[in-house]
């Protein structure tokens, strides 16, 4: 496995990013801790962020064997300066402001003009609170495959991903998370989408003491396109939180979100998510959905799924559910011979097929 | 093959079925009509199992033993199929998949060999041949975004791989384009066979036009009010519920 970021880190100097830790500490001093109070962890137990994990050793961003196509590199500190500045000051996301007052390692990676490419990253974290920046540069006609892989020991780690997806190129996300009970996780991605330019992407997710994936999307040209598939399942005390927004920024744009929860024992599970259709985005087409399979009495699931139109000619939709395996499917099955254990089974199993099929490099 | 006497049953509290007898003949083709919530698709779940009803008196033999102690996956692999009125989506499970697992339980209680998938893709690709359904169906979902007439296709697909003894079949014709009707009565009379029997439940003649039935019904309010050949549909078709029943 290469360590292509670490390596092309020093490159830049070790002070490169010591200005920017300062300022997002300072953020995040100004910020504060998050709590249920705060409107977007309103579902989230943030008692865990209070304590400060032990420090370990060895994290890092590896890129697996057989990537093809993608040029990676460090993130160069001049590239993303000015915008990184503009967006620490306007967040007020302690997950991303970490990912910079923490900053442990950063990388570029980018498809060029028309190229075709795949990559897996694993992001590893054994142990210690560490931020890293990912900038994925996906250039005009380009079509790529990224996997991206959280492994999170007893560990803390803050991850923020600028994704550009230029006019006419495709982008494929397979986000995983692997890691054990102890284990934080606050990811951030904020993904930009160019006209006739699409984007697909799908996180399979299995929770810990606190981990919260935060997506922005913001379709900025027409024909741009964004869908999304999100999968948690949780069991024990872990638990796994999904904040969406997508902004439909302009008209004959279209996204359309699915995400569902699995929870067991007493794990807790939450989709907050919101759909922006601008004024004048006439033609926008957006569809979000949040299903909630509890497996448990003890279990909790939370949903706010969105709509927030300002434009007159829209197709938008949203719903969402929580509750157990559905009695009428079991039946149906039971109806064609299958005992209701294996009825059950298969129903519970087919809830999260829906989302793990559409992984076709990795299989959570 | 299946004799109903007397049969009563309820949905949480309110009664539905009122007293029904009837009996199934192998080889026959029964319709059941009647005017909306006469209890048609009470009857068909009622015989199938479904754990929504029950049964307050009567009984149903099915093939000389008590069908009412088996629950439905037992009466479905002994030989009963109910195609829905309004089939289930079940996301995430591969229709291809369900329908082997389905047929397997099948086998299983004959004391057959399981088929493995290899074993069990010609026998579904030639039947979804002759339902006349694109072999993309077989991996899709199990009904999951299907429109109304694919999902009433798919049960009749389901009837065909299965290869049940007592076939009932709720409403399968209602919307269906007249294309996908035709499709469908060729399905249920290339099904239709001497050591097996159907019970259709339908509001219209159409379907009727296309598979004969031996005999047809009339449920009201929880019984049968009366029987006769298919003329009897003709008269309904042309006079309505009332008339007939008055």
């Amino acid at each position: 496995m290469a360590h292509v970021a670490n390596a092309a880190n020093a490159a830049h100097g070790a002070d490169s990013w010591e200005a920017l830790r300062r300022d997002a500490a300072a953020r995040a001093a100004t910020v504060g801790l998050p709590t249920r109070a705060s409107e977007a962890w309103r579902y989230v137990d943030c008692e865990p962020l209070a304590s400060e994990p032990a420090p370990a050793s060895a994290p890092a961003i590896a890129i697996r064997p057989g990537a093809t196509g993608w040029k990676t590199a460090p993130i160069d500190p001049a590239q993303v300066r000015e915008r990184w500045t503009k967006a620490l000051q306007e967040t007020s996301d302690i997950g991303q402001i970490w990912s910079w007052s923490r900053l442990h390692e950063t990388l570029h990676l980018q498809l060029p003009k028309s190229a075709q490419g795949y990559l897996h990253c694993r992001i590893d974290t054994p142990g210690g609170w560490h931020g890293y920046r990912i900038l994925v540069s996906v250039e005009r006609g380009a079509v790529g495959s990224l996997v991206i892989e959280y492994a999170v020991g007893a560990a803390r780690a803050c991850t923020g991903i600028d994704v550009d997806v230029a006019q006419g190129s495709s982008l494929t996300v397979e986000e995983i998370q692997s890691g054990d009970d102890a284990a934080q996780l606050l990811s951030s991605a904020n993904i930009t989408v160019d006209r006739d330019a699409q984007v697909t992407w799908t996180s399979a997710w299995r929770g810990g003491t606190l981990v919260r994936a935060r997506q922005d999307v913001r379709l900025t040209a027409s024909g741009a396109s964004m869908d999304f598939a999100g999968l948690a399942r949780v069991a024990g005390k872990r638990q796994a939180h999904q904040y969406l927004r997508v902004a439909h920024v302009i008209g004959d744009t279209r996204s359309r979100q699915l995400v569902k929860n699995v929870i067991d024992d007493t794990a807790r599970a939450s989709f907050d998510g919101l759909i922006h259709v601008a004024k004048g985005a006439d033609r926008s087409d957006a569809e979000q959905l949040n299903h909630n399979l509890l497996l448990a009495p003890g279990g909790r699931a939370d949903t706010r799924p969105q709509l927030d139109i300002h434009a007159d000619e829209v197709k938008a939709a949203h719903g969402a559910t929580v509750g157990r395996p559905e009695d009428e499917q079991i039946t149906y099955l039971r109806t064609r011979g299958l005992d209701s254990e294996t009825a059950r089974t298969l129903v519970q199993q087919g809830f999260s097929d829906e989302i793990l099929h559409r992984f076709r490099h990795v299989h959570p | 093959m299946l004799t109903i006497t007397n049969l009563h049953a309820r949905v949480d509290d309110t009664p539905i079925l009122n007293g029904i007898d009837l009996h199934i003949a192998t080889g026959e083709v029964h319709a059941i009509m009647g005017p909306n919530g006469s209890g048609k698709s009470t009857l068909a779940k009622v015989i199938a199992g479904h754990p929504a009803y029950t049964v307050t008196e009567g009984s149903i033999t099915w093939k000389g033993a008590d069908l009412l102690a088996l629950p439905p996956e037992e009466r479905a692999t002994g030989g009963i199929f109910l195609g829905f009125q309004y089939p289930v989506e079940v996301p995430g499970v591969n229709n291809a998949e369900f329908l082997r697992l389905a047929y397997n339980a099948r086998r299983k209680a004959r004391g057959e060999a399981e088929l493995k998938t290899a074993e069990f893709a010609p026998l579904l690709a030639t039947r979804i041949r002759q339902a006349k359904m694109d072999v993309v169906f077989a991996e899709r979902d199990l009904n999951a975004g299907f429109s109304g007439g694919q999902k009433k296709r798919n049960e009749i697909l389901q009837m065909t791989v299965l290869e049940p003894e007592l076939a009932l079949l709720d409403e399968t014709d209602s919307g269906l384009d007249i294309d996908a009707l035709k499709i469908v009565a060729d399905g249920i009379n290339t099904f239709r066979r001497a050591d097996r029997a159907i019970i259709l439940i339908t509001h219209y003649q159409r379907l009727l036009d296309l598979v004969r039935p031996d005999r047809v019904h009339v449920l009201a309010k929880g019984r049968i009010a009366t029987s006769g050949d298919r003329t009897l549909a003709e008269r309904i078709e042309a006079d309505g519920f009332e008339a007939v029943l008055a």
